[in-house]
């Protein structure tokens, strides 16, 4: 899992250096999968003080509904939330790379690091 | 049928955690943690546009990617409570704090609009509460501790674990504080619950934010210099 050395396999090197975020969205997917099939079902933090604290009922509903909870509408289980999972994942990664590519300039790579 | 009840009773992963839903702060509240959200998200383009490397914007995608399926990702505390990560002072770590404050409001904002996981009205809170605290206090205690420390090489993962679980314990107070002014319960209690709470949570928050750095060490340390990549000219 290290890098290739620098002398050897350059174009390997380039492809590695240049697509590495296939794979770090790849983790990515693993943890939503991993997180539909293992997640704990209980009410986390916030939500268990309002249950104790009698506050859960100023809860509104959203006036919409797109996937709501991360189950996919009309699919159950497990898959339901993997799917949800992933396109939650394309989601924020393609407003993200739209973003930076709004906001950073092109720089002049004269002699910067790496 | 079916979505009505899912849409009642949060079950499965990702429930609500710190993401509180419309009908918990006041107008008032709300109003008000919106304009500052929005001032301080303002700002953060401004300094992204001025200092954001454009080698850096897989990794911008990336960890906004990872930051989404983090949280999903609800963990047993204790007795019928769970948690999750917030991952403001990773992405803080990764990618400088405003840019890692664009990457959070994203992800809170589409956890929103698209999976009705925390509401719209407050959503100025929930971004500030789990973003901006993470990235610009988290960072800040981050980048104090590491020069404590002798360097950023030598004090990344201490640093990121206390500022991690710092920032998970202030973001459970501020999101009290706010129900509190907001009168949906009382402040004292509020505070204590959700402090005693999110100080469990935090410790998870702190073991994943040096996971992840560790792994990221060891694979591809080059990603960990983006951050600070700047244009020759300034």
């Amino acid at each position: 899992m290290t890098e290739q050395p620098p002398a050897t396999g350059t174009r390997r090197r380039t492809l590695l250096a240049r697509y590495w975020w296939v794979g770090g969205l790849a983790v990515a997917a693993i943890v939503a999968a991993l997180a539909a099939a293992f997640a704990s079902a209980d009410p986390d933090g916030l939500d268990s003080v309002a249950i104790q604290q009698g506050f859960e009922d100023a809860r509104q509903q959203p006036g919409f509904s797109i996937i709501p909870g991360y189950v996919v509408p009309g699919l159950d289980g497990t898959a339901a939330t993997i799917i949800a999972g992933l396109v939650g994942i394309a989601i924020v990664f393609a407003v993200m790379v739209v973003v930076g590519r709004l906001l950073a300039r092109r720089r002049k790579r004269t002699g910067g690091p790496s | 049928m079916l979505r009505a009840i899912v849409g009642t009773i949060p079950i499965g992963p990702g429930p609500v955690s710190l993401h509180a839903p419309d009908g918990f702060l006041g107008p008032i509240v709300a109003a008000a943690m919106w304009a500052v959200t929005a001032v301080v998200l303002a700002y953060a383009v401004k300094r992204t546009n001025q200092t954001f490397d454009e080698r850096a914007i897989p990794l911008l995608g990336v960890t906004a990617a990872f930051v989404f399926a983090g949280q999903m990702f609800n963990f047993q505390v204790v007795g019928g409570t769970s948690g999750h990560l917030l991952g403001g002072v990773l992405a803080a770590v990764l990618l400088g704090p405003w840019a890692a404050t664009l990457v959070m409001a994203c992800v809170v904002a589409v956890q929103g609009l698209v999976f009705q996981d925390g509401g719209l009205v407050v959503m100025g809170a929930n971004i500030f509460n789990m973003g901006v605290i993470g990235t610009l206090g988290g960072f800040a205690l981050y980048a104090a501790i590491c020069r404590l420390l002798g360097g950023e090489e030598r004090g990344r993962l201490p640093a990121a674990a206390v500022a991690a679980w710092v920032s998970v314990v202030a973001a459970a107070a501020a999101m009290a504080l706010e129900l509190g002014l907001s009168g949906t319960t009382d402040l004292a209690l509020a505070l204590t619950a959700m402090v005693g709470i999110y100080a469990l949570i935090g410790i998870g928050e702190a073991l994943v934010t040096v996971a992840a750095l560790a792994f990221v060490r060891l694979v591809r340390p080059d990603l960990l210099r983006l951050r600070d990549l700047r244009p020759a000219a300034s």
